[in-house]
């Protein structure tokens, strides 16, 4: 039970780290990013070109890397569409999304490769009797501190007061002043660093890198911020961690017959939940901008 | 509410000039090679496909990643009981036993496939209608999957990810127009239907409509499930074409095709919904020779995947940043322009006519 | 000097023309008043000034520039300050950091604080409550707060679109005299305002606005005393 709870704090922090990258963005643009998974790969894939530096400089370059691709989508795509509405947006980044996997797919192929960036990560360490891996502290560790910056970003600086200010009502932050370039880039900037820290624990987890590999972690990115409630970034990190749980519990927990079936039934319960609290579980009607 | 004074030929001109367009570039095809021709016939299975999702997401104005799920159960319902007794008993030996000896003519068992892809709709109806905008394309979305994943692990119906093979794929041009033009009447009729025209005024502003008494959920409903109907015989005939399947066949790559051909088209008409088709299919036809090119191997070896990926999502991209309504921008093909302009003057909310749509008001655009 | 000057502006809403050629303008150290029924478009010209709506035709101009087609941040920074008929207060922030984040329109050597105490002195009654959730605060004490976040960013025209709206009779009486006094310190006001009486009080010069087409009303308190005018132009018996 416990080595269960850590595992899903683990893969809890995983989620969250994507699912607040997703949330930054649709709670200050109303845009549900498709092209976030494609971030993530793109970092995966950069980890691979730099492989040959030593760790530090290889993470600062694919974090540095994805936050340029973030910049660059902005700027070329989402600006153009800025205020369009949520289905325009929503398409215009699954268009982006599979732009992005083609050029990759061009590049790289479309053959699975591997890459082993764990190096003496992949060990793990006892602690209370439980067998923890050291790359599963990493990834509670740095999620910590990341959540942590977050917040403090958020509250203590004038750009964060910025962000937050616009994620509530965009046109009025304007008024005031606010630069709608500046703030949209902004975080798009935070987002591409979150999505390049997850990429390198992701790979770093995985070993195997394709370039359709970003669709599986969009994907429980969106499902955290529609668990935790649509436009709230707080809540968005909490939903990741309560799918993390659900998903560990259910790969425990699920008889044999049934356990293939697990992703089918988390989708479901999307599905149900969303039937009964359209806006999210702590959504309010007023927090989603259509 | 749907103009009287114009004859039914009249209003019903889309239907004629997108026939007309599809008889055309049919007919084209039947004096190319083989594989133009097989070419052609994938594209006349898209346009079912799409013309059905285009019945529902079209008229609603409502996004749906989910009509895929409708095609993989027209797909497998179709491969089920059209393949070979023998190799069906020899693939699928747990299959229960009323379906193992259920052998139907392939009319026949595409009809029944849009029937049972109108089951599994009213499901569909029963979850996801109460929801608009991107809440609705989240859980359309996740449906998606679900059903994916379950299509992938039944072992004993779908074979699971090894898929099933040795489907006839005997599919040729003749066979799959007259599918499509039916796809097309169908579309038309409901658009023309009194249903049809109060979805499409919801569609337009839903406040207003509600207030006028439209129920939408009740019309959203009448539009899923005759969408799942095409869709359901759009993936009979796709399975028929493939002649094998994978639960890979019916997910996202499709999902992507058919919005991409919605998208570029003009999602907010029938017109465009088959424009978009016959686009699509032409320059994905045109790229992958070029991905095949070079003389490298044979055409089903890519030398260069992702090219055809690469300028399909760029023509879906620069469609939504510059021209957002797609080719037809909400227009429909007609030779009858002053019933068009007729039906604008008169009907309150804008009828099948042009809309661009409205600037909002916020001006948060910069 | 003029500071704002508006020519022929035209805004629509798809088909609804809400404005129809309003043209006025307001010179420095003046408070002008626009008065009007509802739905005569005197929001949808506040807006336009502030660049929230897309101006059909017709054209603003600051300070001799044509600020047509800025931004409002654009024009937020070049010293418009605006206070929504909303108040546009941010409930999920704090009161102080409400009344900073208007700071982001300063030059950026500008000491944010300084401004921010100069603001909390026309309204002391947030100075104590500054880490306070904005969602707690009652109307009257939001439209405090909207006022004095507009003059963080040293503004040299305020805009304020129907202050007056939803505020008891008591509260009308505060807030009206923080903007007499504002009038008293040289600042430039541009309201709109249902309130006819306490518009009269304040403005030296006074527009209605009705059907999306302006008037100028030369002799205010006359006017005010005529039924007919009242009746015609303001909406009211």
């Amino acid at each position: 039970m416990a080595q269960n709870l850590v595992n899903a704090l683990s893969l809890g922090s995983l989620y969250a780290l994507i699912a607040l990258g997703v949330a930054l963005l649709f709670s200050i643009m109303g845009l549900i990013n498709f092209a976030h998974g494609e971030l993530i790969m793109i970092g995966g894939y950069a980890l691979l070109w730099f492989s040959s530096l030593p760790f530090a400089v290889t993470a600062v370059l694919v974090v540095a890397v994805v936050i340029g691709f973030g910049l660059a989508m902005e700027r070329l795509a989402f600006r153009s569409v800025r205020g369009a509405s949520g289905e325009t947006l929503l398409m215009t980044s699954f268009a982006l999304s599979l732009f992005i996997q083609g050029g990759v797919l061009l590049f790289e192929g479309a053959d699975p490769k591997s890459t082993d960036v764990l190096g003496n990560l992949g060990a793990s360490v006892k602690v209370a009797g439980l067998s923890v891996g050291k790359l599963d502290f990493a990834i509670i560790g740095v999620t910590a501190v990341l959540l942590a910056g977050l917040a403090w970003f958020l509250r203590a600086t004038s750009l964060g007061v910025q962000m937050r200010a616009a994620a509530e009502d965009f046109t009025m932050a304007r008024a005031l002043g606010v630069r709608a370039n500046l703030v949209v880039a902004s975080a798009f900037g935070v987002s591409g660093a979150f999505a390049g820290i997850a990429a390198i624990f992701l790979v770093a987890s995985t070993g195997s890198l394709t370039p359709s590999m970003g669709l599986r972690p969009v994907l429980v990115g969106f499902v955290a911020i529609v668990l935790g409630g649509l436009g709230r970034l707080w809540a968005a990190a909490l939903g990741a961690y309560v799918l993390a749980l659900l998903t560990v519990m259910l790969q425990a927990y699920l008889p044999g017959g049934v356990a293939p079936y697990q992703d089918a039934l988390v989708y479901l319960g999307i599905v149900v939940i969303l039937m009964f609290r359209p806006h999210g579980i702590a959504g309010r009607p007023g927090a989603v901008r259509v | 509410m749907t103009n009287t004074r114009f004859p039914l030929l009249s209003r019903g001109a889309p239907a004629v000039t997108c026939t007309l367009l599809v008889l055309v570039v049919s007919g084209l095809a039947l004096l190319g090679s083989e594989t133009t021709q097989r070419t052609a016939t994938q594209m006349l299975v898209m346009g079912v496909i799409t013309v059905g999702t285009y019945i529902f997401v079209g008229n609603s104005g409502v996004l749906s990643f989910g009509h895929v799920v409708f095609v993989a159960v027209g797909a497998y319902a179709t491969a089920l009981t059209t393949m070979p007794h023998a190799l069906k008993q020899a693939l699928l030996p747990a299959l229960p036993g009323w379906l193992a000896d259920l052998e139907l003519a392939l009319p026949v068992a595409l009809l029944f496939s849009g029937l049972l892809s109108v089951l599994v709709a009213a499901v569909f109806a029963l979850l996801t209608l109460r929801l608009d905008g991107m809440a609705a394309g989240i859980a359309s979305l996740a449906l998606l999957i679900s059903v994916n994943v379950v299509i992938s692990n039944w072992d004993a119906v779908t074979r699971g990810s090894q898929g099933i093979v040795g489907i006839p794929a005997d599919l040729t041009i003749g066979a799959t127009v007259p599918w499509l033009i039916g796809a097309i009447a169908i579309a038309m009729a409901y658009q023309l239907s009194r249903p049809g025209f109060r979805l499409r005024a919801s569609r337009e502003d839903p406040v207003a409509a509600a207030a006028l008494g439209v129920r939408i959920r009740r019309d959203r409903s009448i539009a899923l499930v005759i969408s799942a109907f095409v869709c359901g015989v759009g993936g009979g005939l796709y399975v028929r074409f493939l002649g094998a399947l994978t639960p890979g066949d019916v997910y996202l790559q499709l999902t992507l095709l058919t919005l991409l051909m919605l998208i570029v088209g003009g999602i907010r008409s029938l017109s465009g919904a088959v424009i978009g088709t016959v686009f699509i299919s032409v320059l994905a036809e045109l790229l992958r020779r070029i991905e095949a090119g070079g003389g490298v191997g044979p055409i089903e070896l890519h030398p260069h995947p992702g090219i055809q990926q690469l300028i399909l999502a760029l023509t879906l991209l620069l469609t939504l940043l510059l021209r957002p309504g797609g080719i037809t921008s909400g227009r429909e093909l007609g030779f009858s322009l002053p019933a068009r302009i007729g039906a604008r003057r008169k009907g309150p909310p804008p009828a099948p006519a042009a809309d661009e749509p409205a600037e909002s008001p916020s001006g948060v655009r910069s | 000097m003029t500071l704002l000057e508006v020519s022929d502006l035209h805004v629509s809403y798809g088909p609804i023309d809400a404005v129809k050629g309003v043209s006025l303008s307001v010179e420095r150290g003046d408070v002008v008043a626009i008065v009007g029924p509802n739905g005569a478009g005197k929001s949808s010209t506040m807006q336009a000034i502030q660049g929230l709506v897309r101006t059909r035709s017709g054209s603003v101009r600051w300070r001799g520039t044509d600020i047509t087609g800025w931004t409002p941040e654009r024009r937020a920074r070049a010293g418009i300050s605006f206070v929504p008929e909303s108040r546009g207060v941010f409930r999920t922030l704090s009161i102080g950091e409400n009344l900073r984040l208007a700071g982001c329109a300063l030059a950026k050597d500008a000491d944010v604080s300084e401004r921010v105490g100069l603001a909390l002195r026309h309204f002391p009654v947030l100075a104590d409550r500054l880490s306070e959730r904005a969602a707690v605060l009652s109307g009257g004490e939001c439209q405090q707060l909207a006022i004095g976040r507009a003059l963080v960013a040293a503004p040299e025209l305020l805009v304020l679109d129907e202050p007056s709206l939803g505020l008891a009779p008591v509260v009308l009486d505060e807030l009206f005299a923080a903007l007499a006094a504002l009038r008293d310190e040289g600042l430039t006001i541009l309201l709109v305002e249902q309130n006819v009486a306490r518009a009269v009080k304040l403005a030296d010069h006074l527009f209605s606005l009705r059907g999306g087409v302006i008037e100028r009303v030369d002799e205010p308190d006359e006017l005010l005393r005529n039924p007919s005018f009242r009746a015609k132009h303001l909406g009211m018996g």
